[in-house]
């Protein structure tokens, strides 16, 4: 579905990202490493929201270096970033709706879906998102990238600020959309073990490079803990 | 014995939504104290009123020092800060020009240190922090301190260094966990523990990490829509049925 | 004296480091301390008319009228500065922007203090000796300068790093105990006092004072200058000026022989080529020529 040949990324002068090599199928790949070691770089870079400075980059087919964020998006990728995710000045509807601009169904019975996920958020649904706390505006971040009926869903961290509960149902949703629609998922998270519970396949980064891509069943975690060492 | 934060009839809504009311709490009162809750309970808010960040409906926050009870509803943000009373970030917060060191330097430097005529005692005032810096550096791992801080981890550390560098008396830490490796979350808890410990420092977290907070808080305060509904021992808490119905969900019971 | 040093040089030179102090007082507000200032002109202006009101109106001593003169600016800054303090960026930038109008009005309509249009005049060097000119351009090179060095030196001191702190993240720098109200109306009222003492010292350059003087304009080229050249590098205005004000006014109209019917065209010219200047520079270099190229991003 996804393929990286070579990528290379970074902010201005800084490199991060170096000869990256990697494959998506429809699987849900954890990703792992270190503070630094690029985890968000490369959501960053397969969402095309950073330049790719070298390599390529093809999804279902067809070569996306350059093409847009915004085609990207329309294409089935979205993304959930760890920083800044949701339009604080937009009600709690509205940022949804902005997930349901593609796509089949009706935006409705999409933004319905999330509501029944998380129904804090419902009660919220007309409160400017930026009043939320923590947790509820990352309901909201993940709830529109759902929305989007995505192909390929790339979460930085989605269970930043969430209550134990939210976490495993926001896990749970995770691979159920995997299960039922077969999207492919990369999901970037610091607890390795909750990760683990749901992935079928680890990518561990280190130093901007790739440490470790294999499936979770043939990976013990010791080999996962080399790539923090580094 | 140290500080401690007394609230009364606190009270603060948004838009016809109470999120939080209080009538009577005393934080801090045990060296590291948990502060747990589901989301939207109303967590950071308490600690937004509490630093001055937003000012209450009604009602007080007090800090009680030396016997003495000092008013802090109202004051702003900077001088409960000069007092003692603060706080690290939930969401992820820089000075995006500042290197790591430059922002070091900026929580070491005092009213004295700042003004429009201080042209000169850069390089004293860097020799005193020097050594204080280069124990953050190594404590946490950064790789150049003249660098900035790229990733959210590293951002995350340093706001928490930036605070601990204050020598604060009462450190309120919203989601220290958030962006950071759990080994990493170990080590700096256990950095800020040994603070806490060598400068008389209470610390205050507020986290969903439930490991974390069992294992380094002695007492933990459970709030839920806007209220605080339970105090105890991390055992007591724990095993609470309430507790487990609205905010653990079914596979921690 | 020699031929570069006429007395149409020495007012152009005089002028352009005018200009260059304004730019570098600019870069303290806006690059460092990230105040938003549109009224230059009213600062600049008003300390020149109000020296000149004093010293030709009221016959108040030279040193002192200067004196008074900055006074006033200072007053009038701590006043602005205590409503602005707080608001938001575009508040901040309507708020002085309506300043620097109103002082150009009101010195237009108050001609029983300023004579208006007719102009005030005529403004005296402090020493009416044969080089008063050329002393002028001297004490305003000394105050240009060491407007600069303060700049470069301030920006590498805990006060320096406070007010880039408050710039990037106002609530963050309050959060360490940062009383970044005060220290914004401080940094403030300083560096307009010191555009208004410019403008004491610009008076007697002009000689005649007229509202044109007090246009818009100046505070426009000292924003161009100071994005073009770099707004976070202390030597940002100067090379900023270097590169519009004193090509323009100094360079051409002193060295290109320009036919008297085309003398307006340049003018035109001028201000078109200060807008390409201003667009290239916002695309290719957002943080001027010594600026970093590219802004640095976050992951």
């Amino acid at each position: 579905m996804l393929e990286l040949r070579g990528i290379r990324s970074g902010y201005g002068d800084v490199t991060i990202l170096k000869d990256v090599d990697l494959t998506v199928e429809a699987e849900i790949f954890a990703v792992l490493g270190a503070n630094g070691a690029g985890k968000s770089t490369l959501m960053r870079t397969i969402a095309r929201l950073l330049a790719v400075e070298a390599g390529d980059l093809r999804f279902r087919g067809e070569d996306v270096t350059a093409v847009a964020p915004n085609r990207l998006a329309e294409m089935g990728i979205s993304l959930v970033p760890q920083e800044a995710n949701i339009f604080p000045n937009l009600t709690v509807r509205e940022n949804l709706s902005l997930g349901t601009m593609f796509g089949t169904r009706s935006s409705r019975s999409r933004i319905d879906e999330v509501f029944d996920l998380f129904p804090d958020i419902a009660a919220r649904a007309d409160q400017k998102a930026g009043s939320l706390s923590g947790g509820e505006s990352q309901m909201v971040a993940f709830g529109r990238a759902l929305a989007q009926e995505p192909r390929l869903m790339l979460l930085d961290e989605p269970t930043t600020g969430l209550s134990p509960k939210y976490v495993n149902l926001l896990l749970e949703k995770v691979r159920q959309i995997h299960d039922s629609h077969g999207v492919a998922i990369l999901l970037a998270e610091q607890n390795a073990v909750k990760a683990l519970e749901v992935a079928s396949r680890v990518l561990v980064l280190s130093l901007g490079k790739v440490y470790l891509d294999s499936p979770v069943s043939e990976t013990d975690l010791e080999a996962i803990q080399g790539g923090y060492h580094i | 014995m140290g500080d401690t934060i007394e609230v009364n009839g606190l009270r603060k809504s948004y838009g016809g939504r109470v999120v939080n009311e209080i009538p009577r709490l005393t934080l801090s009162e045990h060296r590291i104290e948990g502060l747990i809750g589901p989301n939207g309970a109303g967590k950071t808010t308490l600690m937004s009123l509490i630093t001055g960040r937003i000012r209450p409906d009604t009602g007080s926050v007090r800090l009680l020092r030396d016997g003495a009870a000092i008013e802090i509803t109202g004051m702003s943000l900077n001088r409960v800060a000069r007092l003692g009373v603060v706080r690290t970030n939930q969401k992820i917060q820089d000075f995006e020009s500042l290197t790591i060191e430059d922002s070091m330097l900026l929580s070491l430097a005092t009213d004295r240190d700042e003004g429009p005529g201080r042209l000169f005692g850069e390089r004293d005032f860097r020799e005193r922090c020097d050594p204080i810096i280069a124990d953050y550096v190594a404590a946490m791992k950064f790789a150049d301190r003249s660098a900035h801080a790229l990733s959210a981890g590293e951002k995350k550390l340093l706001d928490i260094v930036r605070c601990l560098l204050l020598e604060p008396k009462i450190l309120l830490m919203d989601e220290p966990t958030v962006g950071l490796p759990t080994e990493q979350t170990d080590e700096v808890m256990a950095l800020v523990s040994r603070v806490a410990e060598r400068q008389d420092m209470k610390v205050v977290i507020i986290e969903h990490d439930l490991d974390l907070i069992w294992k380094v808080c002695e007492h933990v305060h459970f709030m839920a829509d806007g209220q605080i509904l339970l105090h105890g021992t991390p055992e007591e808490v724990r095993t609470n049925r309430l507790v487990r119905d609205k905010y653990m969900g079914e596979s921690h019971a | 004296m020699f031929d570069l040093l006429t007395s149409y040089t020495l007012f152009s030179l005089s002028t352009v480091m005018g200009f260059v102090a304004l730019a570098t007082l600019l870069h303290l507000q806006f690059g460092l301390a990230g105040i938003v200032n549109f009224g230059v002109v009213g600062f600049w202006g008003l300390g020149m008319y109000a020296f000149g009101v004093l010293l030709i109106q009221f016959e108040v001593p030279y040193p002192l009228a200067m004196l008074l003169a900055v006074a006033i600016v200072a007053a009038v800054s701590l006043l602005i500065g205590w409503v602005i303090v707080d608001l938001n960026d575009q508040a901040v930038l309507v708020a002085t922007l309506a300043f620097g109008t109103i002082v150009t009005s009101l010195v237009t309509t108050e001609k029983w203090l300023t004579e208006g249009v007719v102009g005030l005049g005529s403004v005296p060097y402090p020493v009416e000796t044969g080089d008063g000119a050329l002393w002028q351009f001297v004490v305003l090179t000394a105050v240009t300068a060491a407007i600069v060095i303060y700049a470069a030196r301030i920006a590498k001191t805990p006060y320096g790093r406070l007010l880039a702190a408050k710039r990037d993240n106002e609530p963050l720098a309050r959060g360490l105990g940062k009383n970044t109200s005060r220290h914004k109306l401080t940094i403030f009222v300083i560096t307009c006092a010191l555009m208004g003492f410019v403008g004491t010292l610009s008076a007697p350059v002009h000689r005649f004072l007229t509202p044109d003087l007090i246009g818009p304009g100046v505070t426009f080229s000292a924003w161009i200058a100071l994005i073009v050249g770099g707004k976070r590098h202390p030597l940002g205005g100067v090379l900023g000026v270097a590169l519009t004000i004193f090509v323009f006014d100094f360079v051409i109209e002193t060295y290109v022989p320009v036919p008297s019917e085309h003398a307006a065209t340049v003018t035109v010219i001028k201000t078109i080529v200060y807008g390409v200047t201003l667009i290239v520079a916002l695309m290719f270099r957002p943080l001027g020529l010594l600026g970093p190229g590219r802004k640095r991003g976050s992951r």
